[in-house]
């Protein structure tokens, strides 16, 4: 999806094109990434191998399903800072339950639910009681990581896998070297860009985001729409949740620490923007995999370890940097233009 | 208490040992009921109760008789011990420490009547150093008798903290800290109660994966945050590897001690290159999610002669569980337990008599694999079951 207004079809086709797709969120980080992989696979050739592409499709989606829901909170003019404290309660939840005989299905709802229902809660805290939102979910990500904490007394759940499990987690290939949390992330995706793009939804989204007065004026109910947002991102940070239980076979009570910066910064370098109305989907899925990509490449390119914080904060910020150039540029180019 | 039997210690060294019954109730068999050596510059030993000569009428000697437990009780006058715990970050490592510690403070409260008032605490964050200087400073203002206390903190900062602790009357203690990258007369803290991470073990991970692959083959290591222990740890490995020039270090990266970022780096390394010989995990998360990343593509684990050998460090219950079922090759286990026991053992004497434990005092380490888990799951286990105060 695009927030940016859509040119008619136009008679001179690839100038055209090129700009409507430099103005869509994302389209740098693309850019980007199009030309980092190449260059950086001179150095490293195994990194276009199969085996590796298919690895960095499969780690991504970890990045990649809590940034979706960031997407959407931050296209409704929100931040939801508990993502990573919601990915390691729900995995929790699903692991201890089915520690103690549930069956796998219904343990990983409840370990859903209980990510939708954090979600929830930072909607009501933030929507009813007017908590501003970096506040109240700053909070909550206290209040969930230490109720983790509190449970677990820092002793990882274990001894909790199922057969099943490890193919949910992503231990065991299904098609070819791709494993099956892929395609949730793909329905995923595809799911929501329709929602976004062909229904109400996403319009009262932007418009919540952009300006909640004016979306209150014509009808929105911003509060309602922001309540969404919310749950929609508690319950896909569970959904990740509840496969990296798998995939880590343990679920220690620091699991997912640290994600909820991962998924801005993805968000981010997709295009969305954090003064709200603007995100992508599409562009999401970039930034995930271009945040996969650079720590692939640290791994395979064995770059000293102490560099590593260095390196990945230097490409995020180069690589939004190139975003927004390219969005300024297609900007330039469209007001020269006549209508 | 008063139960004396003959006590041998494991080594068959023996040792001023009492033997009580202390875990009396839970025992299930002699043996249970144990209690670390006496006086503070002694090996915690794992005693039991068994007659040395096999079968002949038991010499009965008793390490400490009733006249000498007296004195001990009396000058404890049924006192109690305020004592503040701080790791790291929560974690099994820590809970297992934990656990040796209220296994020694129970023996201690039967013995000699003494009573505890434990309080645990860490940081969310992983090295969160500030929080933790925080929690230290509560606890001195609240006139704790002791604080233990294992951090990633600045070395010379960090003495700045004890030194003010040492002002207001709270005596610190450090456990697990890799004492010997310090000037120990630099070291304010009474006593530390670890193991040396060069020498015990780096240095033991390398030769077990040179052992194992007979001096030839490529490595990976994947290494936890940059800090103390891994600086050690590395410097042992390094003297190790430094005798086996074929052994090749072919890939390093950081897991920060987490399962999933180890499994990430992994898998990137593994398919990098597949034809790896081992992989060392700075600590057992690490190596347990280097162990995933081979079966999760495919490639072979360690059986004894050929496939991919994964080497951690720490002796976790989940680690050694692990070993048992054919994941991870081996750990180093670093004597979490005994560091608990240990560390109550010098808390106790130092406060009551003011006896100078050693400044420096290291416990038992010990590589681990399928073949010699079992004692050190048994044990780890027994010091799990054991209640909490």
């Amino acid at each position: 999806m695009t927030v940016v207004s859509q040119n008619p079809p136009s008679t001179n086709g690839i100038a055209e094109a090129l700009q409507s797709f430099a103005g869509r969120p994302g389209a740098g980080i693309f850019l980007f990434l199009v030309v980092f992989l190449p260059v950086i696979s001179f150095f490293a050739p195994q990194m276009l191998q199969e085996a590796n592409l298919a690895g960095i499709l499969n780690q991504m989606v970890f990045i990649f399903i809590p940034t979706l829901g960031m997407t959407i909170v931050i296209i409704s003019g929100g931040i939801d800072l508990s993502v990573g404290s919601v990915i390691g309660l729900s995995g929790g939840v699903a692991a201890s339950l089915l520690g103690v005989g549930l069956p796998l299905p219904l343990a990983l709802m409840a370990g859903i639910a209980a990510g939708a229902a954090i979600g929830f809660l930072n909607g009501i805290v933030i929507t009813r009681l007017k908590v501003p939102d970096f506040v109240a979910t700053l909070a909550m990500m206290g209040v969930v990581r230490g109720v983790l904490y509190v449970w677990t007394s820092g002793v990882p759940f274990r001894n909790y896998m199922d057969p099943a499990y490890y193919l949910i987690g992503g231990l065991r290939m299904v098609a070819g070297k791709l494993t099956l949390p892929v395609f949730v992330a793909l329905a995923l995706l595809l799911i929501l860009t329709f929602v976004l793009k062909r229904t109400w939804i996403g319009a009262h989204f932007r418009a919540t985001g952009s300006n909640a007065e004016a979306a209150r004026l014509s009808g929105i109910r911003p509060a309602r729409v922001k309540l969404m947002a919310y749950v929609a991102s508690g319950t896909l940070a569970a959904i990740t949740g509840v496969m990296l239980a798998g995939r880590l076979t343990t679920v220690h009570p620091a699991m997912g620490a640290g994600y909820e910066l991962e998924t801005i910064a993805a968000a981010v370098m997709g295009g969305a923007a954090l003064s709200g109305g603007r995100g992508s989907f599409w562009g999401a899925l970039v930034g995930a995999l271009t945040l996969t990509v650079i720590q692939n490449a640290i791994n395979i390119l064995n770059i000293e370890s102490t560099w590593e914080n260095i390196i990945i904060g230097g490409i995020i910020l180069f690589a939004v940097l190139i975003d927004r150039a390219a969005m300024a540029l297609s900007r330039t180019a469209l007001r020269g233009r006549p209508h | 208490m008063a139960d004396r039997e003959e006590t041998m210690d494991k080594g068959g060294m023996s040792r001023r040992q009492i033997f009580g019954t202390a875990f009396a109730g839970a025992a299930t068999a002699a043996g249970t009921a144990m209690l670390g050596s006496l006086g503070s510059a002694a090996m915690p030993g794992r005693a039991f109760a068994q007659d040395a000569a096999g079968g002949g009428a038991p010499t009965s000697i008793a390490w400490g008789d009733e006249a000498w437990r007296k004195i001990v009780a009396d000058k404890v006058a049924g006192r109690t011990l305020k004592i503040g715990f701080t790791g790291p970050a929560a974690s099994e490592f820590y809970d297992e420490i934990e656990h040796g510690a209220f296994a020694q403070m129970r023996a201690y409260s039967d013995l000699f009547g003494v009573k505890w008032d434990w309080t645990y605490a860490s940081p969310q964050e992983h090295q969160d150093i500030n929080d933790q200087v925080n929690t230290i400073e509560a606890w001195v203002t609240n006139k704790f008798d002791a604080v233990l206390v294992c951090t990633a903190g600045d070395f010379e900062s960090m003495q700045n903290v004890y030194a003010r602790a040492e002002t207001a009357g709270t005596r610190v203690f450090q456990f697990n800290m890799p004492a010997e990258l310090w000037d120990e007369s630099q070291n304010r803290a009474i006593s530390n109660i670890g193991y040396n991470n060069v020498m015990q073990a780096g240095y033991l991970a390398g030769r077990y994966i040179a052992t194992k692959l007979g001096g030839k083959g490529k490595i990976i290591l994947i290494w936890g945050l940059p800090g103390h222990w891994s600086t050690a740890r590395r410097k042992g490995l390094d003297i190790a590897l430094a005798e086996f020039p074929d052994l090749k270090i072919v890939g390093e990266q950081r897991g920060d001690y987490v399962r999933d970022k180890a499994l990430n780096a992994a898998m990137n390394l593994l398919q990098r290159d597949p034809n790896i010989n081992a992989i060392y995990g700075e600590n057992e998360e690490m190596a347990l999610g280097a162990s995933q990343a081979i079966q999760a593509l495919g490639l072979k684990p360690w059986d004894g002669t050929d496939g991919i050998i994964t080497i951690g460090a720490d002796g976790l219950k989940s680690g050694f569980e692990s070993i048992k079922e054919g994941q991870m090759t081996a750990t180093v286990s670093v004597g979490a337990v005994d560091q608990g026991r240990q560390s109550i053992e010098t808390i106790f004497w130092n406060l009551i008599f003011d006896q100078v434990p050693p400044k420096v005092f290291n416990v038992r380490t010990q590589v681990v694999d399928k073949t010699n888990v079992d004692e050190p799951l048994a044990y780890v286990t027994w010091a799990l079951s054991v209640p909490k105060i």
